[in-house]
């Protein structure tokens, strides 16, 4: 439990109005202390909330016009090289909505989530949260099992993708628990009458299914949970779209396909 | 055969990933999300419609710019969003405001505070259920905190004003005012503590 002046340095610090003095000590402090960090969370949370509490005031529509006309000019470089991690500043998530976020998050393609270590910050950072009082809730443990497939040690991962193209989704391979993980950011719902198939790819060339699935239309996300037969490590998985119900083999070339690289 | 997945996320973080990519129609969603907020804080802030704009504009530039830096362990992005508006908001503040270390009384230094107490729609141009209950929710919080808690918390929020300055400023010992601070952000994280919670299934 945090000090009482701690306390106030941390609301203060929440706030923002810390005084420049006191903010290297403090972030010393911070730094080496999760409960400390909890608390900062917690009040970085209530401070983003209180922008709720003022008389709303309604922009011009020409503000609008004015952003995304000054984004369109603006040529961007896909970002390739890592940004430096800050340090763990989680927020307080409703869990079901953080669970998938980080996990399509990951999904996302950055480079700066491949690495282990940032892998166990984020890990860092679930524990910590995962440690709040007012997260202890029996429905969690269906999202921590995910999550902790995700993040596993030894987890597996690969990103998905058609010939040529960004990969549209990310699995993670949990053999320990036998679990893999789709994170699928960009994948557009099936036809009617036709739904995604994921295959597992074995040594020996033989396809096995996992599962069928679908993504959300509009979105065409999803996160979806397979649990791998006893025995069956893919080396690499591949979607394919079939007839509705799936088949027992793949009846076309893969829509996506990715290999599990060494971890 | 597959597990019952997750319910899909359409949410800030899912955007802010397509924003990375380039996708300028994200931004404006998030906009359209988010946006109205962010001029909110930054016209109660200023006390400039125009400034605010400014603010508002430069906020999701660095957003759009941005957007491949942002960290998910650092928070939500309308958290972020909203730091960002803020934060300008009071350079701006502390730019034009001729009497920026001269404390005015007060009751004048942050003119447009919170909206207390609830008050019927009114104008309120974002529909949306949610947001509504949620600025419901703030605003009772805020009406039901102890007058001297908010009034410190008010300070440090609209006007920037260190543990120290806004001890000069009410006339109070720091040691009051840290109290102040600490025990009215206490209560605002219990009163609040519903739009923390996991949602019921």
């Amino acid at each position: 439990m945090t000090g009482e002046n701690e306390q106030s340095l941390a609301a203060a610090y929440a706030l923002d109005v810390l005084e420049e003095s006191e903010k290297a000590a403090f972030e010393q402090r911070l730094a080496a202390s999760p409960a400390l960090q909890q608390e900062v969370r917690e009040l970085a949370g209530v401070v983003e909330l209180l922008a709720y509490g003022i008389e709303t005031a309604t922009p011009p529509p020409a503000l609008r016009t004015r952003i995304l006309a000054a984004a369109g000019e603006e040529r961007r470089a896909p970002h390739s090289a890592p940004a430096a991690v800050p340090p763990p500043r989680a927020r307080y998530l409703p869990w079901v909505a953080a669970a998938a976020a980080i996990i399509l998050s990951l999904g996302m393609g950055l480079a700066f989530w491949y690495e282990r270590a940032d892998r166990e910050a984020l890990e860092t950072a679930f524990q910590a949260a995962s440690a709040d009082r007012l997260v202890r809730d029996a429905r969690l443990a269906a999202q921590d099992s995910v999550l902790a497939a995700v993040l596993g040690a030894g987890v597996r991962t690969a990103g998905l993708a058609a010939p040529g193209e960004a990969p549209a989704a990310r699995v993670y391979l949990n053999a320990e628990r036998q679990m893999l993980v789709l994170a699928a950011h960009s994948l557009p719902p099936a036809p009617p009458g036709r739904t995604y198939q994921l295959w597992g790819l074995l040594p020996q060339g033989e396809a096995v299914s996992l599962g069928i699935f679908d993504t959300q239309p509009g979105t065409g996300q999803s996160v979806i949970t397979f649990h791998l037969p006893a025995g069956v490590l893919p080396g690499a998985t591949a979607v394919t779209e079939e007839p509705e119900g799936g088949s027992s083999r793949p009846t076309s070339e893969p829509r996506l396909s990715g290999q599990f690289g060494a971890n | 055969m597959a597990e019952p997945h997750l319910e899909p996320p359409e949410d800030d973080y899912v955007l802010l990933g397509r924003i990375r990519t380039g996708d300028a129609a994200a931004l404006g969603v998030l906009y359209d999300r988010h946006g109205p907020v962010a001029y909110t804080l930054a016209k109660a802030l200023t006390g400039s419609g125009a400034t605010a704009e400014e603010i508002v504009c430069d906020a999701f530039a660095h957003v759009w710019q941005s957007s491949a830096t942002f960290d998910v362990q650092r928070g939500s992005p309308v958290a972020w969003l909203l730091t960002i508006t803020r934060s300008r908001a009071l350079d701006w503040r502390r730019k034009h405001n001729r009497q920026t270390h001269l404390l005015e009384k007060a009751a004048s230094a942050a003119p447009d505070g919170w909206a207390l107490p609830v008050s019927s729609p009114g104008d309120a141009p974002d529909r949306s259920a949610e947001k509504m209950e949620t600025r419901r929710l703030v605003q009772s919080s805020l009406d039901e905190l102890p007058e001297a808690q908010r009034r410190v918390i008010e300070l440090a929020y609209f006007g920037g004003l260190t543990q120290t300055e806004i001890a000069a400023e009410l006339d109070q010992p720091l040691g009051t005012v840290k109290t102040r601070m600490r025990s009215g952000m206490s209560k605002l994280r219990d009163s609040l503590r519903f739009l923390f919670a996991p949602p019921e299934p």
